[in-house]
């Protein structure tokens, strides 16, 4: 089993990033800690480095899925809070969250686990349960729907300013 | 992986995109089919946005905790200067309504100086009254 602290050292930041667009940021500290409380419990499969990333960001995303239904069973609303955050001299960043809020939840899934947490296709296709085509595909569909979102021309603009 | 071939049918525009955008997530892509997908203008300016689009996307997660928590602060010292402002206005107006239902005052007392002189001796008598034993004075016992 490969040691808990080591896992979370390297993977925390990731996972951190990958809840806070699904949560928001206050939920996204109390999941990120359950996330390895249960890797901690159940300890990290035989596999390679990509295969236990690809297991952490499983579990991770099966809570945030939790955490949402749960939310919103309790008439809560998700994230709304971060979306206010946002200062209004980052256009871009605000666009962004919307454009990202706008995407279907497995295709923003799959693209925050390549964006945000690193993932390559592969680790993608099992922490997501879906197939290297499916993931290349939906990827494809997020990007474009992002980019028609967004517009190329604002994107272009901004992103030497990040 | 398996490397992205490009099929002879009607997505083979489709399959450019996705090789190029392979190749921007460091997925293996087929060197000649790359070669023939950024020949098409479309698909570079797609890789271009790509790469922005991580670019963008690099701050998003970061954002909200840092401006949670300064939000979280500023609200916090909204707070305190919240409550001191409710303090000062309640003394004020503790101050102000008991100025105005107080009685008035009564008018400062006279000041009475009485001077004493340095009367060491006694004043001299007005009248004397003599003081005969048997006749208007009685001795008793103990003084009595």
């Amino acid at each position: 089993m490969a040691d808990a602290n080591l896992l979370f050292t390297a993977h925390k930041d990731g996972v951190f990033r990958y809840l806070c667009r699904i949560v928001g940021s206050e939920d996204a500290s109390e999941l990120t800690q359950e996330v390895f409380l249960r890797v901690t419990r159940s300890g990290a499969p035989e596999t390679d480095e990509g295969g236990v990333r690809a297991w952490i960001f499983r579990i991770a995303r099966n809570l945030a899925l939790n955490h949402v239904r749960d939310s919103r069973r309790r008439g809560e609303s998700v994230a709304l809070s971060d979306h206010a955050a946002a200062p209004p001299t980052q256009p871009l960043q605000t666009a962004l969250r919307e454009a990202l809020d706008r995407l279907s939840a497995l295709d923003r899934d799959v693209f925050l686990m390549r964006e945000v947490g690193g993932l390559n296709y592969l680790e993608i296709s099992f922490a997501c349960q879906l197939t290297a085509d499916a993931v290349r595909s939906r990827l494809h569909r997020a990007r474009q729907q992002l980019r028609a979102t967004l517009g190329g021309d604002q994107l272009r603009k901004h992103s030497g300013e990040q | 992986m398996a490397k992205i071939e490009m099929p002879p049918d009607d997505s083979r525009i489709e399959q450019s995109y996705l090789i190029v955008a392979a190749l921007a997530d460091g997925e293996p892509v087929d060197s000649r089919a790359l070669s023939e997908a950024l020949n098409d203008p479309a698909v570079r300016e797609y890789l271009v946005d790509v790469i922005a689009l991580r670019q963008a996307v690099g701050l998003v997660g970061a954002l909200p905790a840092s401006e949670h928590r300064k939000r979280r602060a500023i609200w916090s010292a909204v707070g305190w200067v919240s409550a001191a402002a409710a303090i000062l206005v309640s003394l004020m107006t503790g101050y102000v309504a008991g100025q105005q239902t107080s009685e008035p005052s009564p008018a400062p007392a006279v000041e009475t100086v009485i001077t004493i002189e340095n009367t060491s001796v006694a004043p001299r008598p007005t009248r004397i009254i003599p003081l005969r034993p048997g006749v208007n004075w009685t001795e008793t016992i103990g003084g009595k």
